[in-house]
């Protein structure tokens, strides 16, 4: 695998949470000692709740919520984006508009639905070149997250938008309440009475520019030649590791082979030593087999290093998001950088023994990270391990 | 930049696949947009000898603008109608595309960067090809297989490597990026 030709950096971010919009305020949230006690399904509910009463459909939730994103992540790069052309904007999200089939108010423009996100987007930002939207269930945005970082890498393109978005969706909750993996009273990561996943939403944008285009040439004012400084950078995606189990629809290979071999291509990419990892941000669902292997995985890929990093499992927060989840536990490891904390696992009251991971429970702690891994796994068997740096 | 194509094109139509292919148990619960997914790929590995290949450079790309849509109206009538009870575990995966990518994954051993994309009509063939020449140029996988299906389950499936890639197996690209 080739390394990247130019380092990728994370220069702008947005976000639509329950917990809020912005790295503070989200942070704020992720930090709190009652939150850390309780666990997001407070917060989750209560929004529900709230929107169960409101005439919104789910094809402008979803519009809304991935423009409020993008645009805070536009407003924090803080560049006059007209100055710039065929920006690709690469987006992730599992189930998508599928809940809006369930609203007898929406009229489908056809069975291309689903896809027609992609177009809306690109008819409301002008500067906006191709639109990909990655569908992969919960590996989604990881998979936006990478190739956007590739597009870039590589040389291909010099900025892109990449993210993802998925709103609290009452067909997942439907069947996995049926596929027996779901927990009524919040996700537990890594704890001894976990019983399955929490459904949550969300979006997190982020602007990922290249380091090397320092001078960056506007197509549209080629004379003037534009000079744009990258003076504000949140972490550096250094590189991926993504692999299929070929396993099983439904259930994650057990020998967990493929998720350590995903590991291994993100540190080889990086071009580090496993052993400069700081911490690692689980995918961490709350079922029980799919924390149990990872855990095992996690352990087993660092075993020759000595110590095994700390591990954090936004999901205990903000409930399993579906195809958003990559890009808001990248989000959690910019905050882990800049607020120089590891965030409590939510949910995690009584550590499951057979877990032999070093999980961050009831008090966050303090840290200087400089890289952190962030595992990602898709129903169906998809593993993308991505590697980031301060 | 390398030269690199389609070394295999079959066309998937409709449900023009030998029925014998889904006899077995494992497919009962299967629908007709991941059967044609499932028959393209069975189609091209007819014709590629991947007994010798790296399966973990192996990657497939699912692409659709439609997704199983009538399996999603399907399973979301039945809910609709007497709530989660009446949802059939085993059938709700097929509302996923990550359903599809599996059952593609196994079918062909690829254990390599494999994705879904939901593509716009108008664009199929340039992100497809885009997304197939970036993982193959970073050596990510040096084989890509892609399925485009729509609900009719129409569309076809392609095998694309290196120019390198396809000498080695004594094979040649037909049809270049």
């Amino acid at each position: 695998m080739k390394k990247y030709i130019n380092n990728v950096l994370i220069t702008g971010l947005g976000a639509v949470t329950p917990f809020g919009c912005s790295l503070e305020s989200i942070f704020e949230k992720v930090l709190d000692l009652q939150i850390i006690q309780e666990g997001g399904q407070e917060c989750i509910s209560k929004m529900v709740i709230n929107r169960s009463h409101s005439m919104v459909t789910c094809k402008e939730l979803f519009l809304c919520m991935c423009k409020d994103a993008i645009e805070n992540a536009i407003a924090d790069w803080g560049k006059d984006r007209m100055k710039f052309f065929d920006v690709p904007l690469i987006l992730g999200s599992g189930l998508g508009l599928t809940d809006a089939l369930g609203e007898q108010s929406y009229k489908l423009t056809g069975s291309n639905f689903l896809s027609e996100i992609g177009d809306e987007l690109k008819k409301t930002y002008e500067f906006i070149g191709s639109v990909y939207y990655f569908s992969n269930a919960c590996a989604a945005s990881s998979q936006a997250v990478c190739y956007g970082a590739d597009l870039i890498g590589y040389g291909e393109k010099e900025i892109a938008i990449v993210g993802g978005v998925d709103i609290y969706s009452n067909i997942a909750k439907a069947g996995f309440e049926r596929l027996c993996s779901l927990d009524q009273t919040g996700c537990h990561p890594f704890d001894a009475g976990r019983k399955g996943i929490s459904v949550g939403e969300g979006a997190a944008f982020f602007i990922l520019e290249s380091e090397s285009s320092n001078t960056v040439i506007s197509p549209l004012q080629a004379s003037e030649s534009m000079h744009v400084n990258i003076d504000k950078s949140y972490a550096r995606i250094m590189g991926y590791g993504s692999t299929n189990d070929a396993f099983d629809v439904v259930r994650m290979d057990t020998q967990g082979t493929q998720i350590i071999r995903a590991m291994e291509q993100a540190v080889t990419m990086g071009n580090i030593k496993k052993q400069q990892i700081t911490a690692v941000i689980a995918h961490g669902t709350g079922t029980k087999l799919n924390d149990k292997v990872e855990a095992k995985q996690i352990s087993c890929f660092f075993r020759d290093c000595g110590k095994i990093p700390y591990v954090v499992a936004p999901k205990g927060m903000f409930g399993h998001t579906g195809g958003a989840s990559g890009a808001i536990s990248l989000l959690y490891a910019i905050g882990i950088f800049q607020y120089h904390m590891l965030p409590a696992i939510p949910g995690l009251v009584n550590k499951d023994q057979e877990i032999s991971i070093p999980l961050v429970d009831r008090e966050s702690m303090k840290i200087e990270a400089k890289y952190i891994l962030i595992n990602c796994f898709a129903f169906g068997g998809s593993n993308v391990v991505l590697l980031v740096g301060k | 930049m390398k030269r690199k194509g389609i070394t295999v094109y079959k066309n998937i139509a409709g449900n023009e696949w030998n029925e014998d292919t889904f006899k077995s148990i494992q497919y009962r619960t299967t629908d007709n947009f991941t059967k044609c997914a499932i028959a393209g790929v069975s189609k091209v590995l007819i014709e590629v000898d991947a007994s010798k290949i790296d399966k973990n450079y192996l990657g497939v790309l699912v692409a659709t603008s439609t997704g199983a849509y009538h399996s999603i109206q399907n399973i979301y009538s039945d809910y609709l109608q007497l709530g989660f009870r009446k949802i059939n575990p085993s059938l709700f995966p097929n509302i996923m595309m990550s359903t599809v990518l599996s059952w593609c994954t196994r079918q062909s051993g690829a254990h390599g960067n494999s994705t879904t994309l939901l593509v716009s009509q108008k664009q199929e063939k340039e992100q497809i090809y885009e997304y197939l020449s970036m993982q193959l140029d970073s050596g990510r996988c040096n084989y890509m297989i892609a399925v485009y299906l729509n609900d009719q389950a129409d569309g076809y499936c392609i095998w694309t490597e290196r120019e390198e890639t396809a000498i080695q197996r004594g094979d040649h690209i037909k049809i270049y990026f």
